[in-house]
């Protein structure tokens, strides 16, 4: 994880370092546009010294929690994070919840009925989902549910109800990849012997379906909702802007519009460490559902103890 | 009316039982009018070889077949003076695994992953009996003990078991509940010889106390001889031969029964190549509206290639077989 991040802040470090502008001339008034006022910005910021120095002069920092001061604002951009991103977390998760709860029962009905009418309306239903640019899927929930039925705010979240609409609207992607997800791994497991052997205990069906298929056929879907949360965080950028959010993706945007670096590289800094540690937990999930996962790491647990267990006798 | 009617005969009866598999190009005609009878306590073995439709039926009777594409399209299946095929689901639900009960050709996939093989075992005795689930999971280590399994291995996954000790997960679960009649679909085709011996013998010694009829899935003659009182031989989803182990093994009367048995070396004589029989089973999805084996038959006569051969009885009861050839035999030595 930590060299992940270390990584994607070189990244940006270079990409800065490559791409044409100049942050101190965004600074300026443009009638101030001197050499020497912007040679007083550059010394300011310390943007004359090596890129080494001041990436390693960054991630010093980083570390003890303060990514920098904004150019534009001045203000601290960990304090600015700490603030937006609440908003963006919320929409992420309830985002998710949405996929989750109306994308996994998608699936499987669509899997226990393949090949029939259910099935391809939900199969095409996924497929338009997926088609539909995000941004405009936005404007027609807003249109619809804001300004012809008048029930959901179209902006702001001063409400609870405020977050609906653009958790919907991120929702929407990782939903038909949920379904998509769930129905071909669903179909791939009530296929399996085990499935009759629980039809053969005369178990009800839907205990059948829900209890031993779908709990075989999670793995797969778990890893699908996993990187789509990556997605997620990137798709309430679309949200934020249309409904009017002030999170974190919106901060992001507006710094990079500004040429305000210490904005940009926190708050991607940000998001990369809430992904990693999403995937993280995923990782957890993984060996929560499936025991051939979990005995396999105690199996390597174990095995290292006593390896080391036997270096240490031998030593004595 | 009929349920009386029926309740004083057999206690499996099977009647004119068709099974197909629909898809998209062909329809596969699986089983074709199968009779069969089973008394109470008795083991009746169907021997045949691969696709011959043997699963089709034990699945048939527990109403498990996948349908989409399989199909059960005639017959009748009396169980305990019931007919099985005309149940309402939930009735069936209620027979599966409690009075009937079967034991899966490959332990390897027959259990759930992810579950403990204790849970899977008293998940089937909560079905179908309404005792706490400390109560089943008791009931269910004494099962696991029963089959020779340490009742401290409950919480273990079916990943951390040999392929013998899941298939005697997989008889510990099907015995749960104590059923009145055993499927059990090529029990030991997946075992190496040593553990087929160890499961095959403790099949019996469970049979005899449960008192289980069973009926045994194999194509294996040496477990037949071993297990069972009756045998069916099925080729092509029909029955071909039917009658007492003793009959079929000292008396056979059908060309594709000598067939299987000629294809044993003995080890009396010495053999250099295996005797098999010659050809393939006819395609399914094409089948021959005269006898199914005359294309591989030795004896085949203009006869065998332009009827149907009917069911005939033998001499010693109840021994049948469905061959030309046996009539003429048979009526020649009335």
């Amino acid at each position: 994880m930590i060299p992940t991040l270390l990584c994607v802040v070189l990244l940006i470090f270079v990409l800065f370092e490559i791409t044409p502008g100049d942050p101190a001339l965004t600074i300026l008034p443009s009638d101030s546009w001197t050499e020497e006022n912007i040679a007083r910005v550059h010394k300011e910021l310390g943007l004359d010294d090596p890129i080494l120095v001041r990436y390693v002069r960054y991630l010093g920092n980083a570390v003890q929690g303060d990514l920098g001061t904004s150019y534009l604002t001045k203000t601290s951009v960990t304090n600015e994070i700490a603030q937006k991103f609440p908003y963006t977390m919320k929409i992420t998760f309830i985002s998710v919840i949405m996929a989750i709860v109306a994308g996994i029962p998608f699936g499987v009905i669509a899997a226990k009925h393949q090949y029939t009418l259910t099935d391809n309306i939900s199969v095409f239903i996924s497929l338009l989902f997926v088609s539909m640019p995000n941004f405009w899927f936005a404007l027609l929930l807003a249109r619809f549910f804001g300004v012809q039925l008048g029930w959901l705010p179209t902006t702001g979240v001063e409400t609870w109800t405020g977050y609906i609409l653009p958790s919907a609207t991120v929702a929407i992607t990782s939903l038909a990849a949920i379904t998509r997800q769930t129905r071909s791994s669903m179909l791939e497991q009530i296929r399996q012997d085990y499935v009759v052997t629980a039809r053969a205990k005369g178990q009800i069906e839907g205990k059948v379906i829900y209890g031993h298929a779908l709990k075989n056929a999670l793995i797969p879907i778990i890893t699908v909702v996993g990187t789509n949360i990556a997605n997620h965080l990137g798709g309430t950028l679309v949200a934020e802007t249309i409904f009017s959010i002030p999170g974190l993706a919106k901060y992001m945007i507006t710094g990079l519009n500004g040429r305000d670096y210490p904005v940009v590289l926190g708050s991607v800094l940000f998001i990369s460490a809430v992904f990693c540690i999403v995937m993280m937990v995923v990782d957890i999930i993984y060996a929560v559902v499936d025991p051939r996962i979990r005995i396999q790491m105690m199996k390597k647990n174990n095995s290292g103890r006593k390896t080391k267990a036997r270096k240490e006798a031998a030593a004595a | 009316m009929e349920k009386t009617a029926q309740a004083g005969e057999a206690f499996l009866d099977i009647k004119d039982l068709v099974v197909e598999y629909h898809t998209d190009d062909a329809v596969i005609h699986a089983v074709n009018g199968v009779n069969l009878k089973l008394a109470k306590g008795e083991t009746l073995g169907l021997v045949g070889e691969t696709g011959a439709g043997k699963t089709s039926i034990a699945r048939s009777i527990l109403r498990i077949l996948p349908d989409p594409p399989a199909k059960i399209m005639k017959g009748e299946i009396w169980f305990n003076g019931e007919n099985i095929l005309k149940l309402p689901e939930k009735k069936v639900r209620s027979i599966r695994g409690d009075k009937i009960s079967m034991i899966f050709q490959d332990p390897m996939t027959a259990l759930n992953p992810i579950e403990t093989v204790g849970s899977q075992i008293s998940e089937a005795i909560r079905l179908h009996n309404s005792i706490s689930r400390a109560d089943a999971n008791k009931q269910a280590v004494q099962m696991l003990e029963t089959v020779g399994i340490p009742g401290k291995r409950f919480t273990n996954y079916p990943l951390e078991f040999s392929g013998g000790m899941k298939q005697r997960v997989v008889i510990a679960m099907a015995l749960a509940c104590k059923p009145e009649l055993l499927l059990a679909d090529e029990p030991t085709t997946a075992l190496d010889v040593t553990i087929q011996a160890q499961v095959l013998e403790m099949m019996r010694d469970l049979q005899k106390d449960f008192g289980a009829s069973v009926i045994l899935i194999t194509h294996d003659l040496g477990i037949v001889a071993e297990m069972c009182e009756k045998v069916a031989i099925i080729y092509a989803g029909e029955v071909v031969e039917y009658g007492t182990a003793e009959d079929i093994f000292d008396h056979r009367a059908h060309p594709y029964t000598e067939g299987l048995f000629g294809s044993i070396p003995t080890i009396h004589t010495k053999t250099k190549r295996l005797n098999p029989i010659r050809g393939m089973m006819p395609d399914p999805a094409n089948l021959p509206s005269c006898c199914r084996f005359a294309g591989r038959c030795p004896y085949t006569t203009d006869e065998c290639t332009s009827s149907y051969p009917e069911m005939v009885e033998c001499k010693s009861q109840p021994h049948t077989v469905r061959c030309v050839r046996a009539r003429v035999k048979e009526g020649g030595s009335q």
